[in-house]
């Protein structure tokens, strides 16, 4: 341990020693309750639109696999390039993606689909970096899954694995995520019941990253007036298939 | 129904000095309803500007004279939100160091009351038979509101005044700039506090701004006189004891 | 350290009255996001406990620091990333420094972080010849007009529309146009370059967690995403209270910080990071390094009375709703921190003395306590301060110089409340000079030194000829006399 480390925190002990009696809480630490078990009667997918419509997502309900890749190929249809040269779309390797066959839709409309790769023989070299930089940088629609929806907010939650990286959720214009509605949680809380869950079995968890993302990127820093498109996608799509009907 | 207990009225200071006429207001409401009065006359002040200003010293000489002043007293009212406040929860904490005083503090403080606090929870009365011709706007003093939380009680007595239209301003609850030595100290932020509180109380189309504390109606009071803007100031006391 | 102008207070609070602009833009602001705050608090399944839930959570956390920062700072140790505990600013800008020119930076791209405000890390860094570019759109707003910022979440609020567009055209040589949207996208463009480009990101920390050792960022424009994303390194800044113990903790915090700093009910873009990239990422940062700050935090930890205030997660509530803020704008509080929390913690970071406008220099209106997600009690540390600048000499720790006079004044006014016949002459003979003040219409329009503040702007009712504790007496002898 660094002597920094030592000094700082030996300074931070000693200053609790002195114990105080001011802005104690009226609820002890211990006593906030532990998650209740997540409401599974509760219509999630309802509660979802409904937070997808307040946090200006599209949502999109479909009945299965093909009907969601049907309605991604559709969303690439309709979205235009924002920056020159954006002229591909960028897809994570991703099981649930895999099904939804829209690599062939896509490419049918002469559009370059462009999956990320999970195998890897040994460690990412600096070139395949570059390559992939340069690969999203191309793109104008970053497709991905996630691992979880909260239906309280319409949050998803996004954590980086091999083959799933980032930034192909936040440099191309748009971002369509997929999931399935099995995914779907009812709230923060039983979300996070569930992080401490697994974090308990195992340290890593939560991965070096893992991102929460409710909306698409906006900003109301002239005047309060909400501009939707500040440094990330400027829309997102999420498409759930219905697998609990 | 009217306890058989004395009343003593803890005047505030700024009323005693300044506007004795909320006091007779005060007086005239609960002699109406039949009470019996008391007025302490070793009674000076409560302690709050020294209190507010960093003075604890100072404060604790004036309030264990308040203590010894109405500590035999069944009853405390006062026309003041932020006096009471000062007695009921600042009281204790100035003699943390001397359990036998913060013990009569704290004693004296459970039976100190504002007027309209007084009025509606203690005594059960919103209508004590006043009459009013005009259109009154209330706002809301910050201790009071904040501390005591008191907010729909002036309200409901304002409500029950024959004769009286009441409308709300917007930001009743926006502190209006007195903040005690502050409104000297700092006066340019002082008065454009005011101003706004003025501007409120005219968009409100009122023609009577009614409180609970002076300090805060001698501020408004202050703006409306000089801006001589046609807008009565009346102490929620004095409003009551009208007929 | 940054700069630190809390002393002209007076003129700045002046300047910003003066403002319409700031006047209009404060006061539409406030009044749009104050309410919609209090609706959202009251929005949530807990019910209105919900915020001494985030006190008690945000209490425990500074009540356990020693513990939670060495976990958090093991777990980040585990993965890669390397932690560095700075004493003070200049510690922390040194380190900042020499990871700068280890990885030879000279470009960063900088999430908004109040801390590296405090510490000034941007002007160390140009002073280096670094380029440092503010990639938040109010924050990069400030830096194009070479300001500060005046709100902790909306920095750019005392600027119009007209203001940025002239901005932009100058400095970024787009056409004049005054339309948000427009110039939203012109910075998009503008700072996707210098993501793309840049050696290194800078970012602030919301609330990390020791139980899985990860730091947060919290954003609805996805800057912080980007700058601690595509550059290849990241250093991030973190006040050392900055932390809570368990994941739980975050499932309170994140929805009621959310609803505080912009009514939301989730922010945009919640980032987890605890540590650089692993082999199998195509992208992140090689390099992630955390500095942890005291710079005087310990010392404020350390005092009974105002250990509270490092329960703050800077979410703005406080500013939104004080009355004195939405008058007087940030820039009159001389330092990075602003409104309420600012008038406590500048103090006590600064020095009472040099700070003391921030602590008397406001009403106690309360509104601040009741709009705090985490039910801080700003009021109690006000008068605290007070307190130790009046009378402080004798305590240890934080204190003031006072003033002798005042002291004097206030002493000689307690002989007197205490002698109540005394104070009743006393008050006699003021209500008998008073003739002598200038008048109108039975109001004071002038008032003495040091008293004159109150008749710069408004009248004074003149005491009255009899008290009335006075006139009860003799009415009571009446009485006695008459039965």
């Amino acid at each position: 341990m660094s002597i920094n480390r030592r000094r700082f925190l030996d300074r931070v002990r000693n200053a609790l020693h002195r114990k105080t009696t001011h802005g104690q809480a009226h609820i002890r630490y211990e006593d906030l309750a532990a998650a209740v078990a997540p409401d599974v009667s509760a219509d999630v997918l309802g509660i979802l639109a409904a937070s997808a419509v307040e946090a200006n997502i599209h949502m999109t309900r479909a009945a299965d696999h093909a009907d969601a890749g049907r309605a991604i190929a559709g969303i690439v249809r309709e979205t235009e390039a924002e920056w020159a040269h954006q002229d591909a779309v960028i897809s994570w390797d991703h099981p649930l993606l895999e099904r939804l066959n829209v690599k062939c839709l896509v490419e049918a409309t002469g559009t370059e689909f462009i999956v990320t790769h999970a195998d890897h023989s040994g460690p990412l070299t600096t070139e395949d970096r570059g390559a992939f930089r340069e690969q999203v940088m191309r793109s104008r629609i970053g497709i991905t899954s996630a691992d979880y929806c909260v239906a309280e907010t319409a949050t998803l939650v996004v954590r980086t694995r091999p083959g799933q990286p980032g930034a192909v959720n936040l440099v191309p214009s748009v971002h369509v995520a997929v999931i399935l509605a099995s995914q779907i949680l009812p709230d923060f809380v039983s979300l996070y019941a569930l992080l401490e869950k697994q974090q308990a079995s195992d340290p890593d968890a939560l991965a070096h990253r893992m991102t929460l993302i409710t909306g698409p990127s906006k900003t109301g820093d002239i005047e309060l007036v909400m501009v939707r498109g500040a440094h990330g996608p400027r829309a997102l799509h999420l498409v759930v298939i219905d697998d609990l009907t | 129904m009217v306890p058989s207990i004395k009343i003593s009225l803890f005047i505030q200071c700024l009323v005693d000095s300044v506007y004795p006429q909320v006091a007779e207001g005060m007086v005239r409401v609960f002699e109406r309803l039949g009470l019996t009065l008391d007025c302490p006359a070793g009674q000076t002040c409560c302690g709050q500007p020294a209190f507010n200003s960093g003075y604890h010293s100072a404060a604790r000489k004036a309030a264990r004279h308040f203590i010894r002043t109405f500590e035999h007293a069944d009853v405390i009212v006062c026309p003041s939100g932020s006096c009471t406040d000062m007695v009921r929860h600042h009281y204790p904490g100035l003699f943390e160091d001397d359990l036998q005083w913060q013990a009569r503090a704290r004693r004296v403080g459970r039976r100190t009351y504002e007027f309209s606090e007084y009025l509606v929870d203690v005594l059960g009365i919103t209508d004590v038979g006043a009459r009013y011709d005009g259109t009154v706007t209330y706002h809301d003093s910050c201790h009071l509101l904040r501390h005591l939380k008191v907010a729909q009680q002036p309200r409901r007595l304002i409500g029950h005044v024959a004769g009286a239209r009441f409308v709300e301003m917007a930001d009743a609850d926006r502190c209006c700039g007195f903040g005690g030595t502050f409104s000297v100290k700092y006066p340019d932020i002082s008065v454009g506090m005011v101003e706004d509180k003025v501007a409120a109380i005219v968009s409100s189309g009122a023609d009577t701004v009614v409180g609970c504390d002076m300090s805060c109606l001698m501020n408004i009071q202050g703006l409306l006189t000089r801006r001589r803007i046609p807008v009565r100031t009346l102490h929620i006391a004095e409003l009551l004891a009208a007929r | 350290m940054t700069a630190i102008r809390t002393e002209q207070y007076k003129a700045a609070a002046h300047q910003g009255i003066a403002d319409k602009h700031l006047q209009k833009a404060l006061s539409g602001f406030q009044h749009r996001i104050a309410p919609a705050t209090a609706q959202r608090y009251l929005s949530h399944g807990e019910g209105p406990q919900i915020r001494q839930m985030g006190h008690a959570i945000r209490m425990h956390a500074v009540e356990h620091l020693d513990r939670l920062l060495a976990e958090l700072a093991d777990k980040i140790d585990a993965r890669g990333g390397q932690v560095f505990f700075a004493e003070d600013a200049d510690a922390a800008v040194a380190y900042a420094l020499e990871v700068a020119w280890q990885n030879k930076v000279q470009r960063v791209v900088k999430g908004k972080s109040m801390v590296t405000e405090e510490i000034g890390l941007n002007r160390a860094m140009e002073d280096a010849g670094i380029e440092v570019v503010e990639t938040d759109l109010g924050e990069y707003i400030i830096q194009l007009a070479g300001e500060h910022p005046s709100h902790i979440i909306a920095p750019a609020i005392h600027k119009t529309r007209e203001d940025v567009g002239r901005l932009f055209k100058e400095k970024l040589g787009i056409p004049y146009t005054d339309d948000p949207p427009t110039l939203t996208w012109a910075a998009r463009k503008a700072l996707r370059e210098k993501f793309l480009s840049a050696d290194m990101g800078v970012s602030g920390c919301n609330l990390a967690c020791a139980q899985s050792g990860h730091i947060t960022t919290l954003s609805n424009e996805g800057n912080i995403r980007m700058s601690t994303t595509l550059p290849r390194v990241h250093i991030a800044f973190m006040g050392m209270e900055r932390v809570v113990d368990k994941l739980r903790d975050h499932a309170v915090l994140f929805r009621l910080l959310s609803n505080a700093a912009a009514a939301q009910k989730m922010a945009g873009y919640i980032s987890y990071i605890g540590g650089p990239r692993q082999s199998y990422q195509e992208d992140g940062p090689r390099a992630f390094h955390l500095v942890i700050i005291d710079n005087g935090r310990s010392r404020i930890l350390a005092d009974p009375e105002f250990r509270e205030i490092l329960c703050c997660i800077r979410c703005a509530a406080c500013l939104n709703v004080c009355p004195v803020y939405g008058k007087i704008g940030g820039h009159a509080y001389g330092f990075t921190y602003t409104g309420p929390v600012g008038a406590v913690v500048t103090p006590l970071l600064v020095g009472l003395d040099r700070a003391r406008h921030l602590f008397f220099g406001e009403t106690l209106c309360g509104a601040c306590k009741q709009a705090c997600p985490v039910d801080i009690d700003l009021p109690r540390m006000l008068l605290a301060l007070r307190r130790r600048w009046a009378e402080g000499r004798k305590t240890d720790g934080f204190a003031g110089s006072g003033s002798a006079i005042e002291h004097l004044a206030f002493a000689a006014w307690a002989e007197m409340v205490r002698r109540p016949s005394l104070y009743r002459s006393a008050r006699q003979m003021a209500a008998l000079s008073q003739v002598v003040l200038p008048h109108s219409e039975g109001c004071l329009t002038r008032l003495p030194f040091p008293f004159d503040g109150w008749t710069r702007g408004r009248d004074l009712a003149p005491l009255s000829r009899r008290g009335f504790v006075d006139r009860w007496q003799e009415r009571v002898k009446k009485r006695k006399g008459g039965s």
